[in-house]
């Protein structure tokens, strides 16, 4: 690796502990600084302060770190698969498909404890249709482009048709789950969706070289000796259970695999074999900032993490957008 | 004497010891409004540490600690209050940061959630019971039940009023059946035109309404409204309630709380519009 990505890299690493102890000392409980680090090093010290850091505020980083590292790689993914610049997490109804199955969870008066379940299934459901669809057209880019938008649409109207006769205390639940929430999830959710994201992304790893050839057209990467439909089925399925299983513990936060995979191409590079690292501490670091800002801008209240992910990184990237000389993706 | 004074505290005190409510609370996190004003009507709110940015009844309850809103309440702040009880109200309240709450091993009771004045009642001394006040909790009960009672006799013979009880006016939604205000409208003569559905709160059009001919329409307002909504129904020029103005608008905090005490203020003020001959002005109970 060249010397200039190693800097790259340890610069990221070293923002995304920053950040992660700045999640950690931070917060409504108003916790001293200095107290905080000596609780954050010593785990089993007694009393309200270090439990607070310990089971509240450093699970909800580790998660924020998790869906964030998930959602910026699998953006990365999209948008090469695809060879879409608007291409990101949810392009492909995944997010549709778990608003749907989180919905109607709680229409059937489910109890808001099992909606990462539904909202895995409404995602699963989402893929296989979105899988069939473009099957049917040997996975062009079109086919899945236009069936995963259109079944998006079809989605949120159902979604809309239920909000239209559910009870308004039934929907409660829904509304800010759809907004993006990390403050409920339970630890052996938390240790179950970190295995299975980081496996996925391990797998999208793997298949890192054969990405970067993809991007050069389906024609180049036959005769290159990649086939691509076999390759966008592997990706595509992966990257959706990866964005299902973001979805299923966090709701749906938006922006972070748009933003997050356009800065780091800047930064790095293209290549996904570099990109898509980049993408997971990028994503990560991203993603618990604005969590904790979520927390932190006017105590006690908390913000919902979606708002503050799509206005942070909106106004960022409009600045990043306009300044930039050279627009260019693929 | 003063031994034998003390003697006789102290036996007392060892014979009362078992019927002294065993669990009082004494470190209280309110996440509901209904239960904010409930404590206070208890007189409990020294035990009540702290409440949501929704708890604005009565005044002082603002100078509570806020521990978020009721949607999303702060888990950290609850946290670092130590808290000894938490109260949730089932609906009202999202299941999850209750979840989250009790597993971290705090004690939360959620009370089920009931539109009946019986279910109103008996949350009410349930939660007298969990402070320490389940006397103060039962004879408020009791006083409440006598007025509903008096006043039940004195509309007896009254013929009963259709009412439609709108909630919103875009979109149209009224109070059903199951909720808590069909209950007001049931002890003060009326009759809900709405016909029974799930929702406490359905949503209907207007041409649903019309056929039904309400004598008189009740326009709950959040603090926002609403001559202007008046207007909407005046424009239909046949209806009873508009033939002989019989359209009000009530204050949604007056009769939106599911309280024991609440509720009969509620009763009384829409009693008085549903039978002014009964409850009119000079003739008031």
């Amino acid at each position: 690796m060249k010397k200039k990505y190693l800097g790259i890299f340890i610069l990221l690493a070293g923002l995304l502990v920053f950040s992660f102890i700045f999640s950690s000392l931070t917060g409504a409980a108003g916790i001293k600084f200095g107290n905080g680090l000596y609780y954050l090093f010593h785990p089993n010290c007694p009393g309200v302060e270090a439990e607070i850091i310990w089971r509240l505020r450093l699970p909800r980083a580790v998660l924020s770190l998790v869906v964030g590292a998930g959602l910026a790689c699998c953006g990365a993914v999209f948008q090469g698969l695809l060879r879409n610049p608007l291409a990101e997490s949810y392009t492909l109804g995944v997010s549709g498909g778990a608003a749907l199955g989180v919905t109607a969870a709680a229409v059937l008066s489910i109890s808001g404890i099992y909606l990462p379940v539904f909202a895995f299934l409404g995602s699963s459901l989402s893929v296989f249709l979105v899988y069939t669809i473009a099957g049917r057209k040997r996975f062009s880019n079109s086919a899945l482009i236009l069936g995963g938008v259109i079944l998006s649409f079809l989605f949120s109207s159902l979604v809309f048709l239920i909000f239209s006769f559910a009870r308004s205390e039934d929907i409660h639940g829904v509304t800010m789950w759809l907004m993006g929430d990390l403050s409920s999830a339970q630890p052996p959710l938390i240790k179950f969706v970190s295995v299975f994201i980081f496996s996925g992304i391990g797998l999208l790893l793997i298949f890192s070289r054969q990405l970067n050839i993809l991007t050069l057209g389906e024609e180049k990467a036959s005769h290159l000796g990649v086939n691509p439909a076999v390759v966008k089925k592997i990706l595509f399925v992966a990257a959706s259970f990866i964005t299902g299983a973001c979805v299923a513990a966090s709701g749906i936060i938006g922006f972070v695999g748009l933003i997050i995979p356009h800065f780091m191409r800047r930064f790095i590079s293209p290549d996904y074999r570099l990109l898509l690292p980049a993408c997971c501490l990028a994503g990560a670091s991203f993603l618990i900032i604005c969590d904790t800002l979520a927390r932190i801008i006017i105590p006690p209240l908390e913000l919902p993490v979606g708002v503050v992910t799509g206005i942070f990184g909106g106004v960022f990237f409009l600045g990043f957008l306009s300044k930039s000389k050279r627009w260019e993706i693929f | 004497m003063k031994l034998s004074k003390a003697f006789i505290i102290f036996f007392l005190s060892l014979f009362c010891a078992p019927f002294v409510q065993a669990e009082s609370y004494k470190r209280i996190v309110s996440l509901a409004p209904s239960i904010t004003e409930s404590l206070y009507q208890l007189k409990a709110q020294d035990n009540l540490i702290a409440v949501t940015s929704f708890c604005n009844y009565p005044p002082q309850a603002k100078t509570k600690e806020i521990i978020g809103t009721l949607l999303n309440p702060n888990i950290e702040k609850i946290y670092s209050l130590s808290p000894d009880l938490i109260l949730a109200v089932e609906g009202t309240n999202r299941p999850q940061p209750i979840e989250k709450l009790k597993s971290l091993g705090l004690k939360v009771v959620v009370f089920e959630e009931g539109g009946s004045i019986e279910d109103i009642m008996k949350n009410f001394i349930l939660l007298g019971e969990l402070t320490g006040r389940k006397k103060e909790a039962e004879s408020i009960a009791q006083e409440v039940r006598e007025e509903i009672k008096f006043i039940s006799g004195k509309i007896k013979d009254a013929p009963r009023k259709k009412v439609f009880w709108q909630v919103s006016a875009n979109p149209l939604m009224a109070a059903g059946q199951n909720s808590f205000a069909n209950e007001i409208i049931k002890y003060a003569g009326g009759e809900n035109i709405v016909s029974p559905s799930a929702a406490d709160y359905p949503h209907l059009s207007y041409e649903e309404v019309i056929k039904k001919n309400p004598d008189v329409i009740i326009l709950v307002t959040m603090g926002n409204v609403t001559e202007k909504e008046k207007e909407t129904w005046q424009r239909f020029g046949n209806l009873d309630a508009v033939r002989f103005s019989r359209i009000y608008v009530v204050d949604a905090d007056k009769v939106c709380r599911p309280t024991p005490l609440s509720f009969l203020k509620g009763l009384k003020e829409i009693v008085r519009l549903l039978h002014p001959e009964v409850f009119g002005e000079g003739n008031q109970s």
